[in-house]
């Protein structure tokens, strides 16, 4: 009894000595919180270099992007390879796309996209629906998105068929494609982040056309998938790329249809992101680099792009 | 028997400390800073913070999260976070992972006597140390102390430099960040009941 009396006194003048010194009174109250949170800024804009990202515009803002991408800085199919650069002042006297997209963010993981495109004049409308954020001690080792987009071609008729000789009427349906991803991205630290983007393009008209090295037809809708990334050179730069390889046999070993791949630099200045890219990529959006990416690394058929991106607060 | 008495008077008189502790009313603190430069105005309010005061020492402690800093550009708050603040680096101490920069502290004294009997305003300053983006600074700030009933409430208005506290902000935005930023902090206590 006497030893556990002397326990509480001894206990009791350790209480209230404590609270006579020079304490940390906070830690009465709260408790710092070195637990997990959510990642942010896994990307800086909502795309890579071709590829989406798996940002989204935040709540209430408005993100207005102006795309282009510049002709080919040299072919080897050329005769004169070398005079066709100097010619064309390695690509910037031709256009091979250009878009202007306003993407506005309904809420913080809802953004909404309109855009056009000069090449096949596509209008696209898109939404992009972030589903699960990563948390920085990885239980939830990634962030996912749903990204869905919709092309219409105001191309004339003919252009849209071609030269086909037509045994069917012609079909306003067929001016649309349509493009759903998963975007699954994960910030490894503050300098890299990553992603995968399996996908499905579909294209409700296609003119016929087959890989003559294993004669496989072009199909409608085929699978893709995307491989995206950055690595960060200092705190507003870093070095991005993207490529997409395509599943269906038509594309495999094809000689005039190639995979996009894209390399650029990326910078961040305030409300501005800008990305400088070279791609073998005509297009600028999934509905057109996808599927008819004509141009490849190999023959020196790179394109310089760029990407001006301007946030304004709503 | 007489230990246990004196143990209860001595957890009595612990007790009795514990009533001259003074912490933040819910919803009465907020925190905004101010940048004041050629190109813009910044400004961004924190609504939340750990706030305690300890009237017989005149110890004045208070917590706040970086990343509860609201602005109205949503862009402005995640740069501000990863770019200037570093909020989520991570800071490996024994093993074990540390985010320094999610918190900013200031632990001071303030160095004139109150009389928290009665009501009254009284400008005092404090002196202590301000942590922030993991750097330590002793400061000086003026305030006013004000008791009305049962509460206290503090006010005050200072600057801090950004390069005092190792936030780097590149030639570039130089004349859209101002070099010294100003902080207003007001917070409602109440004496502190232990939940």
């Amino acid at each position: 009894m006497q030893k556990i009396k002397s326990k509480i006194f001894v206990l009791s003048v350790l209480f209230s000595a404590n609270l006579f010194a020079q304490e940390d009174l906070l830690s009465l109250v709260d408790q710092k919180d070195d637990g997990p949170r959510k990642v942010y800024a896994t990307f800086k804009t909502t795309k890579i270099g071709n590829a989406q990202s798996i940002e989204t515009v935040k709540n209430k803002h408005l993100d207005f992007k102006i795309s282009h991408r510049f002709g080919n800085i040299t072919d080897a199919n050329q005769k004169n390879p070398i005079n066709y650069s100097g010619q064309n002042f390695f690509g910037f006297d031709n256009a091979s796309d250009i878009r202007f997209s306003f993407d506005y963010g309904l809420t913080e993981n809802i953004t909404l996209g309109i855009g056009r495109s000069r090449m096949k004049h596509i209008i696209d409308g898109n939404i992009k629906w972030k589903i699960l954020q990563q948390t920085s001690d990885f239980r939830m080792p990634i962030s996912l998105a749903l990204f869905s987009s919709t092309g219409y071609s105001h191309d004339p008729m003919k252009s849209i068929y071609g030269n086909i000789v037509k045994d069917f009427k012609s079909n306003e349906l067929h001016r649309f494609n349509f493009f759903n991803q998963l975007i699954i991205a994960c910030k490894i630290n503050d300098m890299i982040s990553m992603e995968l983007l399996p996908s499905y393009m579909y294209r409700n008209y296609i003119i016929e056309s087959i890989n003559s090295k294993n004669n496989a037809a072009d199909q409608n809708g085929f699978f893709t998938l995307g491989i995206g990334g950055r690595i960060k050179i200092s705190k507003r730069a870093s070095i991005v790329g993207d490529y997409y390889y395509n599943f269906a046999k038509y594309y495999q070993n094809n000689s005039s249809v190639f995979m996009p791949l894209s390399l650029g630099y990326e910078v961040e200045t305030g409300g501005h992101v800008f990305t400088l890219l070279f791609t073998n990529a005509p297009g600028l959006i999934e509905n057109n680099f996808i599927p008819y990416t004509s141009d490849t690394w190999t023959k020196g058929q790179v394109k310089f792009g760029f990407c001006i991106s301007r946030t304004f607060a709503l | 028997m007489k230990h246990i008495i004196l143990a209860l008077g001595l957890m009595f008189l612990a007790n009795k400390n514990f009533s001259q502790i003074y912490t933040a009313k819910s919803g009465s603190t907020s925190i905004a800073f101010f940048s004041k430069s050629p190109l813009e105005d910044i400004e961004a309010l924190n609504k939340g913070a750990t706030v305690v005061l300890k009237s017989s020492t005149n110890d004045v402690q208070i917590r706040i999260t970086i990343q509860n800093f609201k602005f109205k550009n949503s862009l402005m708050e995640e740069h501000f976070n990863e770019n200037y603040m570093e909020t989520e680096k991570k800071v490996e101490v024994n093993g074990v992972a540390t985010y320094p920069n999610r918190y900013s502290e200031f632990k001071g004294k303030i160095n004139e006597k109150i009389d928290y009997t009665t009501d009254g305003e009284t400008k005092v300053t404090v002196t202590g140390k301000l942590t922030m983006h993991n750097v330590t600074n002793d400061v000086t700030i003026n305030g006013t102390v004000i008791k009305m009933g049962n509460d206290i409430k503090l006010m005050c208005v200072f600057k801090v430099k950004v390069k005092d506290y190792n936030i780097q902000v590149p030639s570039m935005y130089v004349k859209n960040i101002a070099e010294e930023i100003e902080i207003t902090f007001n917070s409602v206590l109440e004496p502190y009941q232990k939940k």
